[in-house]
């Protein structure tokens, strides 16, 4: 008899764990049309972002990543039908996230230790590098190469700040940039350093509109054990 | 050692143009020279630039850029044109940089004197990520109402401290023989420091200076002392700062600053200046540049040229205005 007890205490309150878990995002939701001063502005689109937040339970995405992305939209004051275009964005981006932090955690058992919250810091960073133009492909090759090569997954997602930092320059493919990107976090520079390197980049480019190849002499070097004096030696003439 | 050299010499051979940026520029402006007939000059010039490399390995590249353009001042009808090209091979090995290049220039003008200028380098350097020490020879010809030969050469180091500020000393020394019938020396100490913060703002700023003896005489007398041929002293000081100020918007300003001492001036035509010649010249530019499309670019430059001296004939005051759209061919 305590045995039943126990197993349908045990089934309940696990069954309710779920159930809580899957409307975390729905609680969230209501709470933020009850407490914000700017919800009365997106009543009409009230069960479009309750859809949107239900979607984002099923993918167990944490809820206050929405919400603050729904905070900003409502301080800029953006149009109910952008804020939901924008938010169905939104969630494809932590989706894809999500979806390559678990790869990233298949490839080491490193990644698989963090807490909830630093996995929640991890899944916005991620979001932002999608938003910002750096594709899946590019972030599941930095992000996985790093894990499997044994190397702190911080040095990755700190080559890949500065790899959307060259982004913004321009005129580099895809390939460079992540030709750019596995130099980087396979380099001696210490991971302090990257910003460095990104900064160069952007140097070079400014002073010299010529870009070819730049990318590419820059991982050259990187492979080669180099670092910024090479750069300047190498690189500095074509300025 | 035989094989190697063949190997090295086929995979140079049959490399494929790794990457390549043909851009054509088209654009126009202004220009105003204190020193000319037609002090206020609208422009239009057209440039052609390429910069192509290969890597047919990973210690090998194998970099080569041309230019060529002109310019037409319609009001004078003055064409100038700019032929330019250069080509260098790196080489590098844990540590080791070698680098092996040539270059050329000529400036055919209607106006002035036919100018080029030719010379080859070489770099060897050694370091790692940290620092480097490197020996720079080179040797070059200079083609100017007359031919100059130089050979010079340069011994630097380059230490990066925490992380993003990269100090760089250098002192560089050589002769020059104008003619063939003079000798010239020139000594060039000078310190770099570079900071590169992170992010998408950098600031350069150089101190060097210059001096250049000769070792021969002019015939004339000045106060009973024979004055040498072109001597010069030089004090520079330059920053030079970029941005990107928003996705692809560049900015780059430089702000050179020189203070030369000249004791006689050869080219002149003014046989004793009595006592020497200073001048603090200040040549600012600054460079604007946004994409337009995807293959476009549009570039705004602004350029100064600003003399202040205690002799007529080095006071000499330009300004020029140009806007360029650059489109880069596939």
């Amino acid at each position: 008899m305590l045995r039943r007890v126990l197993v349908a205490v045990y089934l309940v309150s696990f069954c309710g764990g779920i159930v809580l878990a899957q409307q975390a995002g729905e609680l969230s939701l209501s709470r933020w049309f009850t407490e914000s001063q700017s919800a009365p502005a997106y009543r009409l689109i009230e069960q479009d972002l309750y859809a949107i937040f239900r979607a984002a339970d099923a993918s167990s995405i944490p809820p206050g990543l929405l919400i603050n992305r729904l905070n900003l939209a409502a301080a800029r004051k953006l149009p109910p039908a952008t804020v939901v275009a924008g938010m169905r964005q939104e969630l494809a981006r932590l989706r894809s996230g999500s979806e390559i932090l678990d790869r990233v955690a298949a490839s080491a058992g490193g990644m698989q230790q963090v807490t909830a919250s630093r996995r929640t810091e991890l899944l916005n960073t991620v979001s932002i590098y999608l938003g910002g133009g750096l594709s899946v492909d590019f972030l599941d090759s930095i992000l996985s190469g790093a894990a499997t090569s044994g190397r702190p997954i911080d040095d990755a997602f700190q080559a890949c700040s500065v790899v959307l930092e060259v982004k913004r320059v321009g005129g580099f493919t895809d390939a460079e940039l992540l030709t750019f990107g596995s130099a980087l976090v396979n380099s001696r520079i210490s991971p302090s350093g990257y910003g460095t390197i990104g900064s160069f980049i952007v140097r070079s480019s400014a002073a010299d509109r010529e870009r070819a190849g730049l990318l590419a002499s820059v991982s050259r070097i990187l492979r080669r054990g180099g670092g910024l004096p090479q750069m300047e030696l190498e690189l500095g003439r074509r300025r | 050692m035989k094989r190697t050299y063949t190997a090295l010499l086929l995979a140079i051979a049959f490399a494929p143009i790794t990457f390549a940026d043909t851009i054509v520029s088209i654009g126009g402006g202004a220009s105003y020279d204190n020193t000319a007939a037609v002090q206020v000059q609208p422009l239009v010039d057209l440039a052609l630039l390429g910069a192509y490399s290969w890597l047919p390995t990973d210690r090998l590249g194998l970099f080569a850029d041309v230019s060529a353009g002109g310019t037409y001042e319609p009001l004078s009808g003055v064409v100038a044109g700019l032929l330019a090209a250069s080509a260098d091979a790196s080489y590098m090995s844990d540590g080791y940089l070698m680098r092996l290049s040539v270059s050329s220039v000529a400036n055919p003008s209607t106006a002035d004197v036919f100018y080029s200028a030719s010379s080859a380098d070489l770099l060897l350097s050694y370091g790692s990520p940290a620092g480097s020490i490197s020996i720079a020879p080179r040797f070059s010809l200079v083609e100017e109402s007359g031919t100059t030969a130089a050979l010079s050469g340069r011994i630097g180091l380059a230490w990066l401290f925490f992380d993003s500020m990269l100090v760089k000393p250098s002192i560089e020394g050589g002769m020059d023989v104008p003619g063939g019938v003079s000798t010239a020396w020139h000594l060039n100490p000078a310190l770099d420091f570079d900071w590169y913060p992170g992010g998408s703002i950098t600031l350069a700023v150089r101190a060097g200076y210059a001096r250049s003896f000769s070792t021969s005489y002019s015939s004339l007398v000045s106060g009973g002392v024979l004055l040498p041929l072109d001597s010069w002293e030089r004090y520079s000081l330059s920053a030079e700062l970029s941005w990107l100020l928003s996705k692809g918007v560049s900015l780059t300003a430089k702000v050179p600053c020189d203070y030369y001492l000249k004791n006689y001036d050869a080219f002149s035509g003014v046989t004793d200046l009595g006592v020497p010649a200073w001048v603090v010249n200040l040549s600012p530019t600054i460079d604007l540049g946004i994409p337009v499309s995807e293959q476009t670019d549009f570039v705004l430059s602004l350029q100064g040229n600003f003399d202040l001296s205690n002799s007529d004939i080095e006071r000499k005051n330009s300004a020029a205005i140009k806007a360029h759209f650059e489109f880069h061919l596939e």
